[in-house]
């Protein structure tokens, strides 16, 4: 008596779709964190003008009592305009794949755009930092090149230049308690970095650099955080700027934002703000095969504070 | 209805590498020299698609008798697409050295690199202190180029570097340079190491250590209690030099630090774009439309490049066509 398998059986579809789709790599988007946030009006033109008062000197010089003025001094402003520039991408998908594919594609598909959409701001902002902010050299390591890998010298060099700037730090520290391993954490600066820099910060621990799991109370950390230091909270992402064999011993260098409150700027536009669009088979011709779905969004940044924002360039130690 | 776009214009030829800015990717190209069609002799035509090497071209070539068909093949100078949306680099070439002259010569072989092109060199062996940055640079044949740098005074010449192109070295204008010489005076001028993209008009931060000379531009000289120290550009001669209002004489002149103190991790002298100073209008040709001169401008973008074999000479018309197809099998 034969026993009928399903190897002896004509070939039929064996596979189920598993329930959940699997989750897509995605990097922090850190870079529109510390950024200022200003929106662009409607009709406001194609160009936002920021306007920044210079410090009059103060009047510590005496008058005197011979009754006669001193000189007037004569107020000053700096213009700083950015450009609005647009943005978009699409998805065409024929009726047949929603038709007959097991699973939705509308809907991750959908979902894809809208992280590209978050991906691509993020990643014009890392971009034009690189471009318009400028950059101190790593001297602190010992990896012989220039810039040589991160250090606590370097760290403190650059926190002087922003608070010797003046710049505004930004609040919600944490206080101490009373825990082993803990340590407070004071109003900072932000220091946007690489997650490939992150043996080299480790290595910094016992100079002052705190883990964010050793934060008194690390609820109030931010997902991409990896720790503090000196003046610096430090976010990490993998979408960090990295300009490959670019040092002087071509290693790959890679640049810390550190940056202060105000130091740039990103600019939306009112009445266009990040936009998901879906067009029905029905728009796409006579016989409706086609659906689509968009996404488009306008945006502008600005270097407001150039005393508050430095990238820190460095190469791995090893 | 197709979802395939068609793009046509004219523009008149630069006589080397012609842009052409697109809303799509094309994957057909066409260009017809008018110019040299009328005379009857030249490149009068090339076309290109999708499935040729970058720089290749289809190419028809007018001479005393019928048009002679060829192909340029992979970096011909042809056509070339590009999507430049991040910063992107060329192949890794390696050479002999960086001589010490006026104007720095690089020699490597077989360079393929034309003047105008910015490109970072690195991993010297000698000369430290030009490596790291990226330069716009000269093309002096085949196997050599120059840098807007003067390394007559240099303690030796290099005798290895390695060198790649930076593909898209102005997607953000106005912003960080690196300065290679600055000469002082009643007015300030300054040569920067790849194109600057300043107007007339834009105000300017120096960022200077110790290590290169003239620190009294730094914008932190000044008592950082009341402003720091900006200046205002007031002439552009070229893409790499501009003058400002820097009243600077007597201050300590420029100079490259050796390259053993530049080995131990000096950060290059740079000046930077805070702001401008401009209140009228005008259009610095960005995609998005007009803009005023001195603003921080996204300058992605994408589409393809007439190369300088299909090109014709200067001032030659040109009629363009781009396609992209809906069907490509």
């Amino acid at each position: 008596m034969g026993i009928t398998t399903t190897s002896s059986l004509g070939p039929v579809i064996l596979q189920s779709l598993a329930p959940a789709m699997l989750y897509v790599s995605t990097p922090m988007f850190n870079y529109i964190i510390p950024a200022d946030k200003v929106t662009m009006p409607m009709r406001g033109g194609t160009t936002m003008r920021f306007l920044r008062p210079r410090a009059l000197t103060p009047p510590t010089i005496q008058l005197g009592n011979s009754g006669l003025e001193p000189p007037p001094q004569v107020p000053q402003r700096d213009i700083i305009d950015a450009e609005m520039a647009f943005f978009g991408t699409s998805c065409i998908i024929n009726e047949q794949v929603i038709l007959q594919d097991q699973d939705p594609v509308l809907a991750w598909v959908a979902d894809r755009l809208a992280i590209a959409m978050r991906q691509a701001e993020d990643i014009i902002l890392r971009d034009y930092i690189l471009s318009a902010a400028s950059v101190i050299n790593c001297d602190g390591g010992g990896n012989g090149d220039n810039p040589t890998q991160i250090s606590v010298a370097d760290l403190s060099q650059v926190g002087a230049t922003l608070d010797t700037n003046n710049a505004f730090k930004f609040m919600a520290g944490e206080i101490g308690q009373d825990r082993f391993g803990s340590a407070p954490v004071r109003s900072a600066y932000f220091m946007l970095s690489s997650t490939q820099i992150q043996p080299d910060l480790d290595a910094l621990q016992g100079q002052g650099f705190n883990n964010v799991w050793n934060y008194s109370n690390n609820s109030n950390a931010l997902q991409s955080e990896y720790g503090a230091i000196l003046n610096f909270r430090i976010l990490t992402s993998s979408e960090a700027p990295v300009a490959p064999g670019a040092s002087m011993n071509g290693r790959d260098v890679f640049y810390n934002t550190c940056l202060g409150k105000q130091a740039v700027t990103h600019i939306d536009q009112d009445g266009y703000s990040m936009q998901l669009i879906y067009r029905d088979p029905y728009y796409s011709g006579p016989l409706a095969q086609n659906a689509t779905l968009g996404v488009k969004f306008a945006q502008s940044q600005a270097l407001t504070q150039d005393t508050a924002i430095r990238q820190l360039a460095c190469t791995r130690g090893s | 209805m197709g979802y395939g776009q068609t793009a046509m214009g004219q523009l008149l030829s630069n006589g080397a590498n012609n842009v052409v800015y697109l809303p799509f990717d094309a994957n057909s190209l066409e260009v017809t020299n008018y110019t040299l069609s009328a005379s009857g002799t030249g490149v009068n035509f090339a076309s290109w698609n999708s499935d040729m090497a970058q720089g290749d071209a289809i190419v028809s070539t007018l001479t005393a008798g019928a048009p002679v068909i060829t192909a340029l093949g992979a970096g011909g100078n042809g056509f070339s697409t590009f999507s430049a949306g991040t910063n992107f680099f060329g192949a890794v070439k390696t050479g002999s050295g960086i001589t010490q002259a006026a104007a720095a010569v690089v020699t490597i072989t077989a360079h393929g690199y034309q003047t105008g092109d910015v490109v970072l060199l690195y991993g010297t062996t000698g000369m430290l202190q030009v490596s790291g940055v990226a330069y716009t640079i000269t093309r002096t044949g085949a196997n050599t180029f120059t840098i807007p740098v003067n390394s007559s005074g240099f303690a030796a010449a290099a005798t290895a570097v390695s060198a790649k192109k930076v593909l898209y070295p102005s997607l953000y204008f106005p912003g960080t340079n690196f300065i290679t010489a600055i000469t002082v005076g009643a007015t300030t001028t300054v040569t920067t190491s790849a194109p600057h993209k300043f107007v007339v008009g834009q105000e300017v931060a120096f960022h200077i250590s110790s290590n290169w000379g003239t620190t009294q531009l730094d914008s932190n000289t000044q008592n950082s209690a009341t402003n720091p120290q900006y200046f205002f550009v007031t002439s552009v001669p070229t893409a790499n030099t501009f003058v400002c209002n820097a009243v600077s004489a007597g201050f300590t002149a420029f100079a490259y630090p050796t390259s053993a103190v530049y080995a131990t991790g000096v950060t290059p002298a740079q000046v930077c774009a805070v702001g401008d100073n401009n209140t009228g209008g005008g259009s610095n040709g960005t995609i998005n439309g007009p803009a005023i001169f001195g603003s921080f401008v996204n300058n992605t973008g994408r589409g393809f490049i007439i190369g300088s074999a299909i090109g014709g000479a200067s001032t030659n018309v040109l009629y363009w066509k781009a396609q992209s197809f809906d069907l490509v099998s």
